[in-house]
């Protein structure tokens, strides 16, 4: 035991200092990544999905998902779990696309995920997919450790399977939100896909479809359809968030290929606050300020 | 070379003014330029009022990740209990040496070249000297009841409040209260035509009233600066922060002795800090905490190298009287230019 709990510390140290170049803002994105949230209960992670689901509908997608179920304020790990996907292993891209991506395997209902210390933290493109028969369902993620790491650019420009959904951007900064747009890219065997058809499913209960541009580029417009009532009691609705997925299909030659990217978005930030007040405040600080204007140094005239 | 650069730049104030200008539009909107991952900002600890919450921001402030530090690491470790590891040390650490690697090269003139909250101050009193507005100095009695408020600041907002929120002693709402009340924070997020910062936050009622707080002073500070110049900085946790470690940067402000200061002054009118000590005192004491290395002093210096900006041995710039004898030309020491007046047409007839 005494052995395990050291080879875990001499391991955080190496993570430690595997992040000495790393900048060092580390900790004001700590609440951001979607690592740590709401999906995190105790128990095993299968519980966790199905306690969650349970309390807001059950199955809100038939698409395949790749859903996080680690303890809440995990930092350097992430804990997944297949959700309409049989077990099959995760393959992890980090930032550096040269590196081939790591596979992990599925170890009691779960995958379980660290950087290596010399990768470390920032964007990770997390991808499993299961062939049955003339079928393959891929269900995809992006993962953002709070520490910040190299800029996923070159990561998400990389094809990663036959037919790949990939958000232009990744968010950093409160993630996806309602009421905004967003880019997807559509790839078949790395080329865009004009045309194709992205079903988007939202945890709050939202289908609808968008179709992909020329350039294989579809906008997505996050709905408004969060319930008031469901927000965070005690983090507030900027920290309240639910689950989408965008999904889509091809059947070239015979076969078929069932590809999702799965995702959490959180509702308006507006939602929590109020323009009017702000702005009277803001008039009000003028206003005290004002005399400084009208009071004329005679001297000086 | 240096010819042309003289012809461009004939003053250090048009010199500063340009980098002012130019580190403007990268700290507000910069990420259009450098990216948007915090992996291509230029850094994400800078020593200068450059805002985490403006979308489009190229770099961001050292205060944010510091707070967070605070609260998330400190406070959390306290809580457990446990001893004070390298994990919580370590992330501290690094803040500070992003902070230091870029303070070593341009020390406080992060306030007085860069910041883009100063430089909206300074663009502000600008239009204040125009229209001619009065302008209100801080003299010494004020002086000295405003200076320790950036302490207080620095010490309550930024260290004290948000471990005492991370502990569980204050509200949770305090876990970064500097952000809450900084005016950074909306000035620049209004530059870029977000209004998300502006908008009160009314969920957790520590946090609205900080917010309530932070909008009043944004409001303040953007009317005040006309009449008082850089409003903000006398009380900003940021140049606490920075005159912490302004003996460890080469770059600095240097003062020689002169027998003609004691009646002069005019350093002290051209400080848009109104400090009196530039006047008074030379050496170490002539570099104030409070200074932002504009070099304004330096710039009205009517004695031939008394007053010098310098970079470890280096004179950046010299005090001259033939530079003092142009400068005054175009603008007087404490900013006043020719004003811009409203002539009724009758008047303009007669
Ligand atoms: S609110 Fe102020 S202190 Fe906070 S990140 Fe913005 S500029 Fe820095
Ligand atoms: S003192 Fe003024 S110039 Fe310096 S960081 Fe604060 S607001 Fe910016
Ligand atoms: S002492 Fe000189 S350099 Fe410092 S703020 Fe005042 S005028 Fe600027």
């Amino acid at each position: 035991m005494r052995s395990k709990v050291s080879t875990a510390n001499s391991i955080a140290t190496i993570l430690l200092l595997g992040r000495l170049f790393i900048s060092s803002a580390s900790a004001a994105h700590d609440h951001q990544a979607p690592a740590a949230g709401n999906a995190e209960r105790q128990g095993s992670a299968e519980r966790a999905i199905q306690q969650e689901s349970a309390g807001r509908g059950r199955t809100w997608t038939s698409a395949p998902l790749i859903a996080p179920a680690g303890r809440p304020g995990e930092r350097n790990s992430a804990n997944m779990v297949p959700v309409n996907l049989a077990g099959v292993g995760l393959q992890v891209y980090g930032a550096d696309a040269t590196q081939s991506p790591k596979n992990v395997p599925l170890e009691d209902g779960r995958w379980r995920f660290a950087p290596e210390p010399s990768a470390k933290g920032g964007h990770y493109w997390m991808q499993a997919a299961e062939v049955r028969g003339a079928e393959t369902r891929t269900a995809t993620t992006a993962w953002s450790f709070g520490t910040q790491g190299k800029s996923p650019a070159a990561m998400l420009a990389q094809a990663k399977g036959s037919l790949d959904i990939v958000p232009l951007r990744i968010p950093e900064h409160g993630g996806f939100r309602e009421g905004t747009a967003w880019e997807f890219g559509v790839r078949y065997e790395g080329q865009p896909l004009p045309g194709a058809v992205l079903h988007l499913h939202t945890e709050n209960g939202t289908r609808t479809r968008v179709v992909a541009d020329a350039e294989g580029v579809a906008k997505v417009l996050f709905p408004r359809d969060f319930d008031p009532a469901s927000f965070d009691k005690v983090a507030g609705a900027d920290r309240t968030r639910r689950g989408f997925v965008l999904m889509t299909e091809l059947e070239p030659e015979g076969r078929k290929f069932v590809t999702a990217f799965n995702h959490f978005y959180y509702p308006d930030t507006m939602r929590g606050r109020n323009l009017w007040a702000g702005a009277g405040l803001f008039v009000i600080g003028m206003l005290c300020a004002a005399p400084l204007l009208r009071h004329r140094e005679r001297n000086n005239a | 070379m240096l010819e042309t650069l003289r012809k461009v730049f004939p003053t250090v104030s048009r010199l500063r003014f340009t980098v002012q200008m130019a580190m403007f539009f990268l700290m507000v909107w910069g990420s259009n330029v450098v990216g948007h991952y915090a992996a291509d900002k230029i850094s994400t600890a800078l020593p200068a009022l450059s805002c985490a919450y403006d979308k489009q921001h190229g770099s961001y402030c050292v205060l944010i990740p510091l707070q967070h530090q605070m609260h998330h690491r400190i406070g959390a470790a306290v809580v457990k209990a446990q001893q004070v590891t390298m994990q919580v040390v370590l992330p501290i650490l690094l803040t500070m040496a992003t902070f230091l690697a870029f303070f070593f090269v341009v020390g406080k003139a992060f306030c007085g070249w860069i910041c883009p909250l100063g430089t909206v101050q300074e663009l502000l009193n600008k239009v204040g000297r125009r229209f001619n507005r009065p302008l209100h100095r801080l003299q010494d009695g004020n002086l000295k009841k405003v200076r320790p408020a950036k302490w207080v600041m620095l010490l309550g907002l930024i260290f004290a409040l948000p471990i005492l929120a991370g502990v569980g002693i204050a509200p949770h709402g305090l876990s970064n209260p500097y952000c809450d009340v900084c005016p950074s924070r909306i000035v620049t997020t209004l530059l870029t035509a977000d209004v998300e910062e502006i908008a009160l936050k009314t969920g957790d009622s520590t946090r609205m009233l900080l917010n309530a707080l932070g909008n009043i002073v944004a409001g303040f500070v953007v009317v005040a600066a006309l009449a008082i110049r850089q409003p903000f900085c006398r009380i900003c946790p940021m140049l606490s922060f920075n005159s912490l470690f302004q003996r460890l940067s080469p770059m600095r402000l240097s003062k020689v002795k002169h027998e003609s200061c004691e009646k002069c002054g005019v350093c002290t009118q051209a400080c848009p800090m109104d400090i009196p000590e530039i006047a008074r005192e030379h050496g170490r004491k002539a570099y104030h905490e409070d200074c932002t290395l504009c070099g304004r002093c330096a710039e009205y210096c009517p004695q031939d190298g008394v007053i010098k900006l310098k970079w470890g041995p280096f004179a950046l710039f010299s005090s001259s009287r033939e530079y003092y004898k142009g400068r005054v030309k175009g603008e007087l020491p404490d900013g006043t230019v020719k004003p811009v007046k409203f002539v009724k047409r009758g008047e303009a007839n007669a």
